[in-house]
């Protein structure tokens, strides 16, 4: 099989995860489109320096997730010197069969949404995210605990108003 | 029953996982640097702000709780129309605005003002709905649906002029 069809065969087997990623760690469709292509632009760069028998998944899952956190800078510098829009940044309709658990996810860092979302939406254990994200495992942990007392604490306030 | 953070993190995130992807680029592949970015970004920020506010119109950010399910996968929900039949001789049927509304375990999920004889399309979770439609002027049935995953269930609702 040569490098490219490859290459298409993974992003058609793992693409929507990956773009899964990307919306829940952005909150933003446009944000997320674009980090997702930005993601596979320079995984396909790289996909040759992919062993052959490394898995794909976390491979590409680690690229994803870092320019997802990334795009955030990127955004805000491209607002500020292209155009004056506002993107939507609102995991409460993207998540819309849960929008309370969205508005408080939409509070969290952007690190602390994507350790949330690799963890529970992508079923990493803690020691992987923290070598997909590049950060150390207590610091992942660090991270996700204050990420679930702040949502405990919002989805509390929610329920009692 | 209320499900614990981390059980409501995992349903709630798991179908978010199988989006469905944009169309890539093509200079994905021959690695070039994409020249319209810009043109594409505002492009995207539009259609954003487009989708927000048809959801906004639709109803869909009423806080009401959502269907039987908790994770609705991608192209799945109730498709149909409400049907006017009735009325004085001549009367102009088709078109004329109905309120439809979609319910699920005593909850309304959806509540809209429809066309009648228009093809309506509402994206919901699997589950059963009960489905109706309210005219002022007019005597209207209700039928129930169940719909199932990665498909959308047909529904058509009669209403009678009085």
């Amino acid at each position: 099989m040569d490098l490219e069809t490859a290459f298409e065969l993974a992003v058609s087997e793992y693409g929507p995860a990956l773009y899964g990623l990307a919306l829940a760690i952005t909150g933003s469709v446009a944000d997320a489109e674009d980090a997702y292509q930005t993601a596979l632009e320079q995984a396909w760069q790289r996909w040759g320096s992919l062993r052959a028998s490394a898995s794909a998944r976390p491979w590409l899952t680690k690229i994803c997730a870092r320019t997802a956190i990334r795009s955030k800078r990127r955004r805000l510098h491209w607002i500020t010197r292209q155009v004056d829009v506002e993107r939507a940044s609102n995991l409460s309709l993207l998540i819309h069969w849960d929008p309370d658990l969205g508005l408080a996810l939409d509070q969290l860092t952007t690190r602390q949404r994507a350790v949330i979302s690799l963890h529970y939406g992508q079923g990493y254990s803690l020691d992987e995210v923290g070598r997909l994200l590049g950060i150390s495992g207590g610091t992942v942990r660090s991270h996700l605990n204050r990420a679930l007392d702040h949502l405990r604490k919002e989805l509390t306030d929610e329920t009692r108003s | 029953m209320k499900l614990d953070l981390d059980e409501r993190l995992k349903t709630s995130l798991e179908p978010l996982m199988q989006s469905t992807p944009p169309l890539r680029r093509a200079e994905v592949r021959s690695s070039r640097r994409y020249r319209w970015q810009p043109v594409v970004a505002a492009i995207s920020a539009l259609a954003v702000a487009a989708t927000v506010a048809t959801i906004i119109l639709s109803g869909r950010l009423v806080r009401e709780p959502p269907g039987p399910g908790t994770s609705p996968p991608p192209a799945t929900g109730v498709m149909g129309e409400v049907v006017l039949s009735g009325g004085p001789p001549g009367s102009q049927l088709q078109g004329q605005q109905v309120r439809l509304t979609i319910s699920a375990g005593g909850h309304t999920v959806v509540s809209r003002e429809v066309a009648s004889s228009r093809l309506v399309k509402v994206p919901l979770s699997p589950g059963t709905y009960e489905i109706s439609g309210a005219d002022g002027n007019a005597y209207c049935g209700a039928s129930s649906v169940q719909v199932k995953a990665g498909e959308f269930a047909s529904f058509e609702v009669i209403c009678s002029l009085r």
